[in-house]
């Protein structure tokens, strides 16, 4: 059974326990095999899981966004140790740096048994 | 209390009631589970065989099954636990067959294809790969590069309020475009060091602009270091651009993408 692992050199690869409910739901939803006309669980619950479509990127709004932050980079601090650095990234975690960059831009999972590939499911909160 | 069994002659006390369907695996391996299946209190889960085929199953409590996390929790985990003992067919979350005779009627139409399958991903996991860019060291490495960028961001900034609109649509237009080009250019670098690993690999299209990759790597049992080592490699080319986040082994979910005909009659 693969865990948790975050191996020392290198503390980009992180690794959930791939049981971990959060990482397998779009594929339980989504993926896996089907037999027509069994589908008779009642997907109640469903509806709750918030799911999270992608930013258009050409949009006005999204381009605004990206003018807004590469204004507020300080290039002054371009030199900042690297380690600085890295620490801000694994500081951040998953969960802000996916937020950050899909904005709110949230809606309801229409029912189920729909497949929708674009969007982009982030938690289930049932 | 459980009664896992591969002899349906004794599956259990279940009535002829609805079963779901966690998943398929060969009669000669399939084993019961341990791990709690779906409801509350949660029913365990039973092995149904039918020639060459079992299905992993657990009564269908009373009421609607909700898909809330419990159900789904439990769902992934039978699944899990069985994928860790012997090749199985993950089902989508979802499935019921209205009763037993049903579900052999199933296996019996769609046994072949089944076993098939079956052979297709014994020895073989899933490992689902995603690489999240750093923005603001993106941000760094475009305004650095380019110098329309540089320019833009300068006038910008000195610019309030309306007065620098336009501008400031074109500067971020010019900074979406460059970091489309450097996602189309990091995708084919990762996928470039990975796929060679892989069996097949199921990449997901549409995604948020902080991810660069999204895919699922169908990986042979006996290569998943050799996959792991890869992972690194990909993970120190973006040491200070972004991350790298592997999910697995998982039962192959993504490589089993297939719906089986409905009964006749259904």
């Amino acid at each position: 059974m693969a865990v948790e692992t975050r191996r020392d050199g290198s503390g980009y690869l992180h690794r959930p326990q791939p049981s971990g409910l959060a990482e397998v739901v779009d594929l339980i939803l989504d993926k896996g095999l089907v037999i027509d006309a069994y589908i008779r669980v009642s997907l109640v619950g469903i509806e709750v899981l918030t799911i999270d479509a992608r930013i258009v990127i050409a949009s006005v709004d999204t381009y605004l966004r990206f003018a807004e932050a590469v204004n507020r980079l300080d290039l002054a601090a371009q030199g900042k140790d690297l380690t600085d650095v890295v620490s801000d990234t694994q500081e951040g975690g998953t969960k802000r740096k996916v937020s950050g960059a899909i904005e709110g831009v949230k809606e309801k999972l229409p029912g189920g048994g729909d497949r929708e590939e674009e969007r982009e499911k982030e938690t289930a909160r049932a | 209390m459980r009664q896992p069994t591969s002899d349906p002659a004794t599956a259990g006390p279940r009535e002829n009631g609805g079963q779901y369907i966690y998943g398929f695996a060969r009669a000669a391996e399939a084993r019961g589970i341990a791990e709690a299946g779906l409801g509350d209190p949660a029913a365990s889960v039973a092995v149904i065989s039918h020639g060459r085929v079992s299905a992993l199953v657990s009564d269908v409590p009373p009421g609607p099954v909700r898909a809330d996390r419990r159900n789904l929790d439990a769902h992934s985990r039978v699944l899990q636990a069985a994928f860790e003992q012997f090749p199985v067919l993950p089902m989508r979350f979802g499935v019921v067959v209205p009763g037993e005779d049903e579900l052999r009627s199933a296996l019996e139409r769609n046994g072949d294809e089944l076993e098939r399958m079956l052979v297709e991903v014994a020895g073989r996991a899933e490992l689902r790969v995603t690489v999240y860019y750093d923005e603001e060291a993106i941000l760094r490495e475009i305004v650095a590069e380019d110098q329309a960028v540089a320019r833009l961001r300068e006038a910008t900034r000195s610019v309030p309020g309306d007065a620098g609109y336009f501008q400031r649509v074109r500067l971020g237009e010019l900074v979406a475009d460059a970091m489309g080009r450097k996602r189309q250019s990091d995708e084919a670098r990762i996928l470039g060091r990975l796929r060679p690993l892989a069996e097949a690999v199921e990449s997901q299209g549409e995604l948020p602009e902080a991810v660069v990759v999204r895919a699922s790597f169908l990986v042979e049992t006996a290569k998943l270091g050799d996959f792991e080592a890869a992972l690194e490699d990909v993970s120190r080319d973006f040491e200070g651009r972004g991350r790298v986040k592997s999910v697995g082994p998982l039962p192959p979910y993504s490589f089993v993408d297939v719906r089986l005909p409905p009964p006749e009659g259904a």
